[in-house]
């Protein structure tokens, strides 16, 4: 984030969390119109959302750094970047900017049962069609899980998201297991 | 208010009323959005001008993951041509989120 706030919204991380306290209302447009903005309330969502689960369950203290780290790095992420072309024709141009894309795989891991997703890169020239990009996924998975069939999962649908949404030649997709959380076999994590 | 912007207004409709679009973002460049949010809050969020070729259309969206986004951004760019009435135009169609589930997207208000 800079000084001008996500996405150029004028608020920060902290605002962002207030607004969503606050159910957002009343509505604030800077922060409703900006997509970034929105990645990272859709993030702070979740991860509320869980950290919520462990206290309740008592299954673990939340690691206030561990949370930060996690948050700081979406708003990171949801940076627009680069745009893609998705299709040209004449004067129209459709593209997907590189934020999209990056908040997309997030939110395809976090959605999976017992993993959420710390970090992600898409690692090469996006431009390069012969070479292809590498995407690298960094994940906790909760306690008790088969790490190995969680990495997989996320790789896969990983895959199937950047398929249907981007023509990136993705020359891998590296899953790394970067921490363990606890969560309530009986209630579930979500 | 410039005399494009009742176009862009018309533009923000359209793009809502397309099937896998769950959100209308500022289209501006962070510099120029930076100075909206400052003094125009309740500005169209697409953005017209106009040179001597014609119309420049620049859109952001958020669309469903429903859909392959590239066929969202199409009916999108459909819409804008209705929406612009005919008149000649180069059009950037933004795909800025991918959005998982559409009710969960926050979009409210400006979808």
């Amino acid at each position: 984030m800079d000084d001008d706030g996500i996405g150029g919204s004028g608020y920060t991380l902290d605002d962002l969390s207030d607004y969503l306290d606050r159910g957002r209302v009343p509505a604030i447009p800077e922060i409703d119109a900006n997509p970034e903005c929105q990645a990272v309330l859709d993030s702070l969502t979740r991860m509320s959302a869980v950290s919520k689960e462990l206290v309740d369950t008592e299954a673990a203290a939340v690691d206030a750094s561990w949370f930060d780290a996690v948050m700081r790095e979406v708003t990171r992420e949801v940076r627009a970047g680069r745009d893609i072309p998705l299709a040209e024709d004449d004067d129209v141009h459709l593209v997907i900017t590189e934020g999209a894309i990056r908040a997309m795989v997030r939110e395809t891991g976090d959605a999976l049962p017992g993993v959420i997703v710390e970090r992600t890169r898409i690692v090469g020239d996006v431009d390069d069609a012969e070479e292809g990009v590498r995407v690298e996924v960094a994940i906790s998975v909760a306690y008790g899980q088969r790490m190995r069939r969680a990495a997989d999962h996320v790789r896969r649908a990983t895959a199937d998201a950047l398929a249907k949404h981007t023509p990136l030649r993705i020359a891998s997709i590296d899953v790394t297991v970067d921490s363990l959380h606890t969560f309530d076999a009986e209630e579930g994590e979500r | 208010m410039s005399d494009l912007e009742p176009l862009a207004r018309r533009v923000d409709d359209a793009l809502r009323a397309v099937d896998g679009v769950v959100g209308v973002y500022s289209a501006r460049p962070l510099a120029a959005r930076v100075l909206h949010t400052a003094f125009d809050a309740d500005a169209a969020l697409s953005s017209v001008g106009e040179d001597a070729d014609g119309l420049t259309v620049e859109v952001s969206i958020g669309v469903t993951d429903a859909a392959p986004s590239v066929d969202t951004a199409r009916r999108a760019a459909i819409a804008v041509g209705e929406a612009l009435g005919g008149t000649p135009a180069s059009l950037t169609v933004r795909v800025s989120r991918v959005v998982r589930d559409a009710g969960a997207a926050g979009a409210v208000g400006v979808a």
